[in-house]
């Protein structure tokens, strides 16, 4: 019996049984958590937004650091009287932080802090080129570097008692990065709809890598790749790729229009390059994030592909997946039924990795 | 002009094919070295061996470098010329680079292994038939998880010398 047992050992762990355990996962339907009426509702949001939600972001506290290369990073914070627990919020590509005014507010109103960093090169952040609009960046990997900068200049200064990280879209594909870097840097992570693998539209792979690489091989890739231009005004909501809340969809578009400052374009070539490699390291690196993650994917999702966030979480052992259903890309800019459920689903989740790191 | 120039080109391998030409003027083996350019891959240094049977284009092996800052390749392709003229078919193995090792941010996960299928013509010109004018294009396969990398096409345009022969 022991010998039989000598030799399945070995052959149990070249099958994979040798991986690290993974926990069960977490019912967060069965948890407590933020009731109805919790968070902001579309039908009052005008009216919230320029009563509560605004001024709360005005009285934050706005600041800039200096990233990779000198790079001027904007960065905003929400401080809760008594903390919970510090939430590190990082947008997708295009966004402002600002835009993140009705997040955070609802974060705050669940006890959090929130420390919002706009990415390099777009937002508040300085630019990278002359032309402004242009979606571009010199290595991805600044992005993690700029994160930890963040991290240790500003967030870790207050010294908070749990760090949590919540990131949307190209944010994700960052956080991935760092967690893979930098890890045990979060008691946990909340990923919505994160960038772990691309798509490349009308074009066919082979098409849009042929013309990326060939871009980024013979010159700096700073032209905007084929079908990108300069920003414009978003009048469509119906066609809208990432929300389905037309509230939301117009803030979103009265912010910007208010704030030229905070508008971006399409990408260019070198952002299309660095942001696939980048999707290819962040899929191999699941194994290197041990921490509580949940990862909320958009079921409706055409801009970031699922299939990779599926594997992403398969790899990574703290990793629970959970579906919004019917949400397109923007989760926290969905309609209500959406949007409420998966900012419950968040908290539950951060409520309860506060609870687990505070019995630790 | 430009279609007149490409017909008579590819016409090249069947026309030689069917003139059973030439006889003897190949040596078994020819050395060429040369360069190339094209997409993904900008540009690139090689050098092929080409084997002659009957004085018939017959089987190359070659190794290829393309070097760039973004996305260089080492490879070693096979060419087999099944008509006996320029057109040939083949296999490549590459070794790419997401970043040349000299630059920032290279990093071990920058290196992947991509396999490609190639047909093109290899069209000897000039005295002793020493240049080999060079077309080719064809898939790259990359196996990563990211499905943004795992297919690339390519196309090069090149130009080699022969500089030694057995």
């Amino acid at each position: 019996m022991r010998r039989t047992l000598r030799l399945l050992v070995p052959l149990l762990a070249l099958a994979g049984c040798g991986k690290p355990a993974r926990d069960a996962p977490l019912a967060l339907a069965a948890l407590p958590g933020p009731g109805p009426g919790a968070f902001s509702s579309e039908q009052t949001l005008l009216q919230r937004s320029s009563e509560s939600i605004q001024p709360l972001y005005a009285a934050g506290e706005d600041g800039m650091i200096d990233g990779v290369g000198g790079v001027k990073l904007h960065y905003h914070v929400v401080r809760a009287a008594n903390p919970r627990a510090a939430v590190v919020l990082l947008p997708g590509r295009t966004e402002p932080v600002a835009k993140y005014a009705e997040v955070m507010a609802d974060l705050h109103a669940q006890g959090y802090s929130v420390y919002a960093l706009d990415h390099r090169g777009q937002g508040e952040s300085g630019r990278m080129l002359p032309n402004r609009f242009k979606g571009y960046v010199e290595h991805f990997d600044d992005y993690v570097a700029d994160l930890e900068t963040f991290l240790d200049q500003v967030v870790r200064k207050d010294a908070p008692r749990k760090l949590l990280l919540l990131a949307h879209s190209m944010g994700g594909g960052v956080s991935v990065l760092h967690a893979a870097k930098h890890p045990g840097s979060f008691d946990a992570i909340a990923l919505s709809a994160p960038m772990l693998d691309i798509s490349t539209g009308a074009f066919p792979v082979p098409v849009a890598s042929a013309l990326s690489f060939t871009s980024c091989s013979a010159g700096d890739g700073t032209d905007y790749a084929v079908g990108s231009g300069d920003y414009a005004k978003d009048t469509d909501f119906e066609n809208s790729s990432v929300t389905t809340s037309r509230v939301r969809w117009q803030l979103r578009v009265d912010l910007l229009e208010a704030n030229p400052v905070m508008q971006l374009g399409g990408v260019t070539y070198r952002f299309v390059c660095e942001s696939m490699r980048a999707v290819n390291f962040a899929q191999q690196s699941g194994a290197r994030n041990p921490v509580p993650t949940l990862l909320l994917q958009a079921e409706a999702d055409t801009i970031v592909l699922p299939g990779a966030q599926a594997r992403y979480c398969a790899e990574a052992p703290g990793c629970q997946l959970s579906v919004v259903e019917g949400s397109k890309h923007e989760i926290l800019m969905e309609r209500d039924a959406l949007r409420n459920e998966a900012l419950s689903r968040v908290v539950k989740f951060f409520d309860h990795a506060v609870a687990q790191a505070g019995q630790e | 002009m430009r279609t007149a120039l490409l017909l008579a080109l590819l016409a090249a391998p069947l026309a030689s094919a069917e003139e059973g030409q030439p006889a003897t003027a190949e040596p078994g083996t020819r050395l060429y070295a040369g360069a190339k350019v094209g997409l993904v891959h900008v540009a690139g240094l090689t050098a092929v061996a080409s084997r002659f049977e009957a004085g018939r284009q017959a089987w190359d092996l070659d190794l290829l470098w393309e070097p760039s800052a973004y996305l260089q390749s080492y490879s070693v392709g096979g060419a087999w010329h099944p008509l006996g003229g320029a057109l040939y078919v083949g296999p490549r193995v590459r070794w790419l680079q997401f970043r040349a090792p000299w630059g920032r941010s290279f990093a071990a996960e920058d290196n992947h292994l991509g396999l490609s299928g190639e047909v093109g013509g290899r069209w000897l010109l000039g005295e002793g038939r020493k240049g080999m004018l060079s077309v080719s294009g064809g898939p790259t396969w990359v196996p990563t998880q990211a499905g943004t990398l795992q297919w690339m096409l390519g196309f090069s345009v090149g130009f080699a010398w022969g500089v030694a022969e057995r």
